[in-house]
């Protein structure tokens, strides 16, 4: 006994001598924190976090999943950059849809605190393309630069993109037909209520909502809430068509003249809804109010903006300071025109009361009543444009107390669809009901595991494409998703098919391939399973 | 009236201490500022500074709550995060649908109650009275979101026969908003189907929140009718010859009645903020759903003055009850 042990003294010397010289025994990787969401917030996000923890230990890293407060995370992801490995999210808007904003987040300069790239990627060849895109007009110019960009990305694996989720929503089909389904906006989108047909005396589309404007003040309203309304009564100059492509709508035409220069032709004849007419004049103040009063919602929107010029009594010219491709598809998009004589004397239209905010749009509705925390009705216009087209009278919105209440309400046919997401228990209840159609859309944001590069060992690209290659994500999509998602490869997601590239490399669940990429890397592992980093 | 004087300066300090209560519960989760601005993404130091100025968080903590305290009886009572609205204005806009609500569950209350707490009373131990007193048990003992749930269950989902939520159906005219009272608002506009349509609507909130009440003034008013009914006028006016029609409700229902009515004033109170739970599940439009709404959402000026007036008006009801049942009952006027 006593030999034994004084054999193990030596032993237990010469090693620590020997990995002090780091000579013939290598460092064992140190403990990964993973961070994840408490399950509460997102049970999805959290039972991701153990199953990628144990696809990790199967190669013998250590993983410790730490679940935290959502602020926590925000706090340490992006404020602090404090952490090894980050489950989070993007979630899919609109202006997201053009891959400005997703590609930026792998951009060298926003790598710094506070900034969309907290795992610290930098590669010169990608923020070069970044700045090249951003600039490039044509775009299938900017497309192959948004293409190549994917795969780099793709090839280093800064980040792992774990899936994309379904957003599903409902209809009644006993009462109407025609819906619209849109990439991450589901049937709640712009063009369904231009779009769909009733099936029986009832002409008002009627919605459920569990959530309500925080305000309809075009000038302070920061949700989705509040615009998803909005837009119905105030036009665009585009719209974004169900295909997610930019058509000319309050414009008749748009002509670009140089990088920086773009002329709008304002189509014809449109009218307020107080009846008078929409001139250039109208457009020119939109643009000029919004800069001036500087509405920080839309600021990314209208910061390229030099300056907007009337031409002719059709035409407006916009001056930028710089190339900005996203012009068209986001600023133009969501920025609604606004009657120069109603807005034109408020000096500080963020702070109106609810009862001073105009709701003069020119939009296909015309704005009809908004009790608070109840109900909201918009009535078709019948001078719009596309009047014609529209085949209901109105649309009325109930605001539900929560998604259990918008649930009642669709299967006991107090409202013809949902406008919000139902949760995974109410689907299959949903598609029992004869009366109700679900609608599963994938959506454009995406979910993700972000490593922190600038800690050990993810500073490693061959442990990078080994660890993606450890995570099983179509478990997680049959498992926790219920089938309801989508594997992910790039921070541009399948559906937005025009900017996403399909043919980017990939890391299907291969542990054997992980461990060849880590022996060829230089990696060892002990005799307890745990993984070393390279000796000599 | 030296009692209710007594009473009324007695509820001071307790007025007081709800305020101070109140305005402390901003403090409790943390920073405020730092919870508000949690979900928003990216602030700088310079945003944060400028929103704890404009919340007036940036003075003393002793400072702040006597700028609340004045501000309270001028209805500065401040802002909502959230709505970007004067918190009283989001308060009064809201009040309406609950007092309906409250109301429909007090009419509902006694429908129910009193007339089978006279009927046990007088028919002792009849099938009427040995059913009312398991039955009674029953409603005071279920909770009333589970109630809630279980009538919309039954009534809305399986059976289609009354709305399960909100206030008006989308085949009613919505009538425009005069009172904020949806029943009132329909008489005024003439428009009856949504009176009817609004009343139905009311329905089963008004009996998931109506029930244990109901139950409570059953047994109240039985065993008070028991007693009255002992008395020697009672007997005197049997002996007079009266009907019993006559008895009952004209001599032995008045007096019985007391008790009753101080119960139906304290619960009055109780209702007003017990509504919360079944506001949510009903998606009626009222405090109660405000105030959960706005917990989640952090916007605690909204949290702070509706929590204010729940004490309050319990305070009142419960001051009234006071005084009602003094005024009934010359014996306890000492």
């Amino acid at each position: 006994m006593k030999i034994f042990s004084v054999r193990w003294l030596l032993v237990l010397f010469v090693a620590a001598v020997f990995s002090l010289t780091g000579t013939v025994f290598a460092e064992p990787v140190p403990e990964i924190e993973l961070i994840t969401t408490t399950e509460a917030y997102d049970p999805i996000r959290y039972e991701t976090a153990f199953m990628v923890a144990e696809g990790w230990e199967g190669l013998g890293f250590q993983v410790n999943v730490r679940p935290m407060e959502f602020s926590t995370i925000l706090d340490r992801f992006y404020h602090e950059q404090d952490f090894d490995a980050t489950i989070l999210g993007w979630s899919g808007r609109v202006e997201r849809l053009d891959p400005q904003h997703f590609l930026g987040t792998l951009h060298g300069d926003q790598a710094d605190l506070g900034a969309n790239n907290p795992g610290g990627y930098v590669n010169p060849d990608y923020d070069n393309l970044f700045e090249a895109q951003m600039r490039e007009f044509d775009v299938d110019a900017r497309r192959a630069m948004v293409l190549e960009m994917q795969a780099i990305a793709a090839k280093e694996a800064p980040l792992d993109v774990l899936y994309y989720r379904d957003e599903v929503n409902a209809y009644n089909h006993e009462r109407f037909s025609n819906f619209v389904v849109m990439a991450g906006e589901a049937i709640y989108n712009e063009w369904t209520p231009l779009q769909v047909e009733p099936l029986t005396e009832k002409t008002v589309l009627t919605i459920g909502t569990p959530q309500e404007p925080d305000t309809i003040n075009p000038l302070a309203s920061t949700s989705v809430w509040g615009w998803k309304f909005m837009r119905l009564y105030y036009d665009k100059l585009v719209r974004l068509s169900p295909d997610i492509e930019p058509v000319p709508w309050a414009a008749e035409e748009l002509i670009p003249v140089d990088d920086v220069t773009l002329d709008v032709i304002v189509r014809s004849g449109m009218l307020f809804h107080d009846g008078e007419p929409v001139t250039v004049e109208d457009v020119q103040f939109t643009f000029e109010y919004y800069i001036e009063k500087d509405f920080a919602y839309f600021r990314p929107f209208f910061a390229p903006i030099e300056s907007v010029e009337i031409v002719d009594e059709n035409t407006v010219r916009f001056h930028l300071k710089e190339p900005f491709a996203p012009l068209v598809t986001v600023t133009l998009s969501q920025l609604p025109i606004l009657p120069k004589h109603v807005w034109a004397d408020i000096e500080n239209p963020a702070d109106l009361t609810p009862d001073q905010i105009p709701t003069v749009g020119s939009g296909p509705f015309v704005f009809d009543r908004y009790d608070r925390g109840e109900y909201k009705r918009i009535v078709t216009f019948e001078d719009h444009f596309s009047a014609e087209d529209i085949k209901i009278d109105a649309v009325e919105y109930r605001v539900y107390a929560d998604s259990e209440g918008v649930f009642t309400g669709l299967i006991t046919g107090e409202i013809d669809m949902t406008a919000w997401r139902l949760e995974p228990g109410q689907i299959p209840l949903a598609e029992r009901e004869e009366h109700i159609t679900v609608v599963s859309v994938p959506d454009f944001g995406y979910y993700h595991l972000t490593y922190n590069l600038r800690r050990e060992p993810f500073d490693d690209v061959a442990v990078r494409q080994a660890l993606a290659h450890l995570v099983d994500k179509d478990t997680i999509i049959t498992v926790l998703l219920e089938g309801r998602g989508e594997p992910g490869t790039s921070v541009i997601a399948p559906i937005n098919a025009f900017w996403h590239n399909p043919d980017v490399v990939r890391y299907p669940y291969d542990p054997e391939r992980a461990r060849e990429i880590l022996e060829e890397a230089g990696y060892r592992w002990d005799d307890e399973g745990r993984i070393l980093f390279p000796g000599d | 009236m030296y009692f209710v004087l007594q009473r009324l300066l007695q509820a001071i300090p307790v007025v007081i201490g709800i305020t101070v209560i109140v305005f402390s519960l901003m403090y409790l989760g943390g920073d405020p500022v730092e919870t508000l601005l949690s979900g928003v993404g990216h602030i700088t130091p310079e945003d944060e500074a400028r929103f704890r100025a404009e919340l007036g968080l940036d003075r003393n903590p002793v400072e702040q709550y006597f700028s609340f305290l004045t501000g309270l009886p001028r209805g500065d009572w401040g802002f909502s995060v959230q709505y970007r609205v004067p918190v009283r204005r989001l308060i009064l806009e809201r009040l309406p649908a609950t007092f309906e609500l409250t109301f429909a569950a007090i009419a509902i209350s006694l429908l129910i109650g009193l007339p089978i707490g006279v009927v046990s009373a007088v028919r002792r131990y009849s099938v009427v009275d040995k059913l009312s007193t398991p039955v009674a048990l029953m409603g005071v003992s279920m909770p009333d979101f589970w109630l809630g749930l279980v009538l919309i269950l039954l009534f809305s989902v399986t059976l289609g026969w009354l709305p399960g939520g909100l206030r008006l159906g989308f085949d009613a005219a919505r009538p425009p908003m005069i009172t904020g009272f949806m029943v009132l608002d329909a008489i005024l506009a003439r428009e009856w189907s949504s009176m009817w349509q609004a009343l139905r609507h009311l329905l089963l909130p008004g009996l998931a929140l109506g029930a244990p009440m109901a139950a409570l003034t059953m047994r109240i008013t039985r065993s008070s009718m028991l007693e009255v009914i002992r008395q020697d006028y009672i007997i005197f006016a049997r002996a007079k010859g009266l009907s019993e029609w006559a008895v009952v409700m004209k001599h032995a229902l008045r007096n019985s009645l007391i008790p009753t009515i101080t119960v139906v004033a304290l619960n009055m109170g109780v209702l007003l903020g017990g509504n919360m739970i079944i506001e949510q599940i009903f998606s009626w439009p009222g405090l109660g759903r405000l105030v959960v709404d706005s917990i989640r959402a952090y916007d605690y000026p909204v949290v702070q003055a509706a929590v204010l007036i729940y004490a309050l008006s319990y305070l009142v009801m419960n001051l009234l009850a006071d005084i009602m049942y003094m005024w009934l009952n010359p014996r306890v006027r000492t």
